[in-house]
C-alpha cells in the first residue's frame, strides 16, 4: 500500500509526530495488556500501609486506601482511552455527514441545524457535560454520549465551513459538468477534501475528551472510585498534597498530561501529512 | 452532415448582484453544424465562459436564465430536470474541457481514479473496468507511461499533462459534442499546438462536433470550420472561417482583425479604444455603438437584427462593411 508507506516515512522524519505516536502506542498497549503489565489488582487495597511513598515494590507508591498507584494508572488507560477514542469517533461520524449535507444544501434546513449547534455550543462545555451526566447517571456510556453530544457540533462546523469554500472551486463545477450525481459530489469530491481539519481536530479532541472525563471524575460526576480512572485518582489524593504525600495525585496527573500531549503532537503531525503538496 | 446539432436561440442570462442585474448574455443566437468545430472569439468579460457553461445547462449562482432556448439534437435541454441533465446529458452528450485544468481536478484523488469515476458515473460499470478504461484513454491522449501516470495526483503533473488529463476525462464517455473553454490558455506555444492537434484528431476520429473558445484568432484560422465573434453577450458575426478572414462584415470584427500583429504594420493605430460596456448599464441600441467607428444615429436608437448576408454568414449590424 503506497499511502501507508508514505505515512510511515513521513512519521519517522517528524520528531514531534513520532513522539506523539509513541505515547499513543504505549497508552494503547497499556490498555490492551493491562493485566500483564500491572503487578497488582487495581481495585483492591493490597497493603495495610496506605500512602506509601514510591519504592521498589510500588514504584508510584500507594494511595489513601492502600491501592497500588502504578497498577491503577495502567488499568485506567482502558477507561480513559475508550471514552476518549469512542466519543471522538462517534462525534466524527455524526458531525461529518451532517456538516456535508448542511454545507451542500444550505437553505432553511441548514439554518435550523446551525442554530441548534449554536445552542449546544453556547453553554460552557464542562458545566453542560456535568449536567448531562448528572441527568443521565454517571455510567461510562453516558459520559461517552455526553462528550459526543458536545463535540459533534465542532466537526459539523469545521466540515461545513470547508464544504462551503470548496463547493465553489472549479473541480466541483467540473464534476457537475461531467454529470456526476449529488451523492457522488458530496461523498467522493467534497468529503475527502473537507476532512482534513476535522481529522486534525479529532486527534486533539481525544486528548480533550480524556481531560473532560478526568475533570468530571475529579468532581465526582464521572467514574467512581474504586474503578481506576485518572481524574478520580487525582481527586482521591488531592487532600494529602498539602501534607506532603504528593505522589497519589502527581502520577495520574502526569499520565493525563502525557497522553493529552501525545494526541496533540500526533494531531500536529496529521496537519503536515494531509497537505498533499508537502509529501 | 449539415444537420445542426446545437442551436441556441435568443439566450439571456443575468446575474443578480447587490447593485442590480448584470446582463451577461443578451440574446445569443448560435448554431453549430454536425461535425463542425466552431471557434468562439471575444474579449475578456464578453460572456464566453458563461455561454460555455450554459451549453451544459449549468449556470453559476447567482446567474439565472432569463429567457431563451438551447436545442441539442432537436431537444430543448433547458426543459430537462436537474436529475435528467446529470444522468443523461452532462458529460455524456456534451463534454466540457475547461481552461486551467489543474483547478478542475480533485487535488486529493489520483487522476486515473478521477477518470474512472466519471466513466462509471454514466456507464454504471464496475470500478475495475473504469480503471482499465482510464489507462486506455490516457494513452490515447498521448501520455507516456499511462499506467504509472494514472496513479499521479494532479499537483504532480505539468500544465500540458494536466490539460491532457482534462481532455481524457471529457472523452472517456465519448460525448457527441465538446465544449473546449480556452483549453490552450496558459500553455506554452508548442504544448498548445500539441493539445490542439490532439483535440482536432479526436474530433475527426469520433465525428464529434464542438465549440472552441479562445482569444487567439490564429488558432481559429488554422483549426476551426466556423467563427463566431462575441461581444458583450451577443454574437456579432458568425461565418465560415475563410469568409470571415477574407471579408469580415461587422465593424468590430474588422478592428479585431486589425489588432493582429501582421495587420498592425499596415495600420499602426487601432481605431477602437475603450472597454466592453458595463453589464450593469448596457447602452441603448447597438451594444457596440460607443466604440464603433461607423456608428450612426440609428445605432443609438435601435438594436440591430441578425442579417444573413450569404449562406452561413450572419451579422448583427445596421451598417455592415461591404468589401
Amino acid at each position: 500500500m503506497k499511502g501507508i508507506n508514505i505515512f510511515f516515512r513521513m512519521l519517522i522524519k517528524n520528531l514531534p509526530g513520532l513522539i506523539g505516536s509513541i505515547i499513543i502506542l504505549i497508552a494503547v498497549i497499556c490498555a490492551l495488556f493491562a493485566p500483564l503489565i500491572a503487578p497488582y489488582d487495581p481495585e483492591k487495597p493490597i497493603t495495610e500501609d496506605n500512602r506509601m511513598p514510591p519504592n521498589s515494590q510500588h514504584i508510584f507508591g500507594t494511595d489513601e486506601i492502600g491501592m497500588d498507584i502504578f497498577s491503577r494508572i495502567v488499568y485506567a488507560t482502558r477507561i480513559d482511552l475508550t471514552i476518549g477514542v469512542l466519543a471522538t469517533l462517534l462525534s466524527l461520524s455524526i458531525g461529518i455527514p451532517i456538516g456535508i449535507l448542511v454545507g451542500f444544501y444550505e437553505g432553511l434546513f441548514g439554518e435550523i441545524v446551525m442554530r441548534l449547534t449554536d445552542l449546544i455550543q453556547a453553554f460552557p462545555v464542562f458545566i453542560f457535560a456535568m449536567v448531562l451526566v448528572a441527568v443521565l447517571g454517571n455510567k461510562m456510556e453516558n459520559i461517552i454520549a455526553a462528550i459526543t453530544f458536545l463535540n459533534a457540533p465542532i466537526y459539523l462546523r469545521l466540515v461545513r465551513t470547508e464544504v462551503l469554500s470548496i463547493k465553489g472551486r472549479q473541480f466541483i463545477e467540473a464534476a457537475r459538468c461531467a454529470g456526476k450525481s449529488n451523492y457522488h459530489i458530496m461523498f467522493k469530491e467534497l468529503l475527502p477534501n473537507s476532512l482534513k481539519p476535522a481529522l486534525i481536530q479529532a486527534s486533539v479532541n481525544v486528548g480533550w475528551a480524556i481531560l473532560l472525563t478526568a475533570g468530571l471524575s475529579f468532581i465526582g460526576a464521572g467514574i467512581r472510585v474504586p474503578t481506576p480512572e485518572w481524574g478520580s485518582m487525582i481527586s482521591l489524593g488531592a487532600d494529602s498534597i498539602m501534607t506532603g504525600q504528593w505522589w497519589s495525585s502527581f502520577f495520574p496527573g502526569m499520565a493525563i498530561m502525557v497522553t493529552v500531549l501525545g494526541f496533540a503532537l500526533f494531531g500536529d503531525f496529521l496537519r503536515t501529512y494531509f497537505n498533499p503538496e508537502r509529501r | 452532415m449539415t444537420d445542426t446539432i446545437l442551436n441556441i436561440k435568443n439566450l439571456h442570462i443575468h446575474f443578480n448582484v447587490n447593485n442590480g442585474s448584470a446582463k451577461v448574455l443578451n440574446g445569443i443566437d448560435l448554431s453549430v453544424k454536425q461535425g463542425h468545430l466552431l471557434g468562439l472569439v471575444g474579449e475578456s468579460g464578453s460572456g464566453k465562459s458563461v455561454l460555455a457553461m450554459s451549453m451544459l445547462a449549468y449556470v453559476r449562482e447567482p446567474g439565472i436564465i432569463k429567457k431563451g432556448e438551447i436545442f441539442f439534437d432537436k431537444k430543448d435541454i433547458l426543459a430537462l430536470t436537474e436529475e435528467e441533465l446529470q444522468k443523461k446529458y452532462r458529460g455524456k452528450e456534451i463534454g466540457l474541457i475547461a481552461a486551467n485544468a489543474r483547478a478542475h481536478l480533485n487535488p486529493l484523488l489520483p487522476v486515473g481514479e478521477q477518470i474512472a469515476n466519471v466513466y462509471s458515473a454514466h456507464t454504471k460499470k464496475p470500478k475495475k473496468e473504469g480503471r482499465i478504461k482510464a489507462v486506455e484513454i490516457l494513452k490515447s491522449v498521448g501520455i507516456n507511461d499511462a499506467e504509472r501516470r494514472a496513479e499521479s495526483y494532479p499537483h504532480e503533473l505539468s500544465g500540458g499533462m494536466a490539460q491532457r488529463v482534462m481532455i481524457a476525462i471529457t472523452l472517456v464517455n465519448a460525448p457527441r459534442f465538446i465544449v473546449a473553454d480556452d483549453c490552450t490558455n496558459g500553455l506554452d506555444v508548442t504544448v498548445a499546438a500539441q493539445v490542439m492537434d490532439l483535440l482536432l484528431l479526436i474530433l475527426k476520429e469520433r465525428e464529434s462536433s464542438g465549440i472552441f473558445i479562445t482569444h487567439d484568432l490564429g488558432i481559429v484560422a488554422q483549426c476551426c470550420d466556423e467563427v463566431a465573434i462575441m461581444y458583450s453577450g451577443q454574437i456579432f458575426e458568425q461565418a465560415p472561417v475563410k469568409d470571415f478572414f477574407n471579408k469580415p462584415l461587422h465593424p468590430y470584427s474588422d478592428v479585431l482583425l486589425d489588432s493582429l500583429p501582421e495587420r498592425r504594420k499596415a495600420k499602426p493605430e487601432i481605431d477602437t479604444i475603450g472597454n466592453l460596456p458595463n453589464p450593469l448599464q448596457l447602452p441603448n441600441g447597438c451594444l457596440f455603438h460607443p466604440r464603433c467607428p461607423r456608428a450612426q444615429e440609428l445605432c443609438l436608437r435601435e438594436k440591430p437584427k441578425i442579417r444573413v448576408i450569404s449562406p452561413g454568414h450572419t451579422v448583427k449590424c445596421h451598417y455592415p462593411l461591404e468589401n
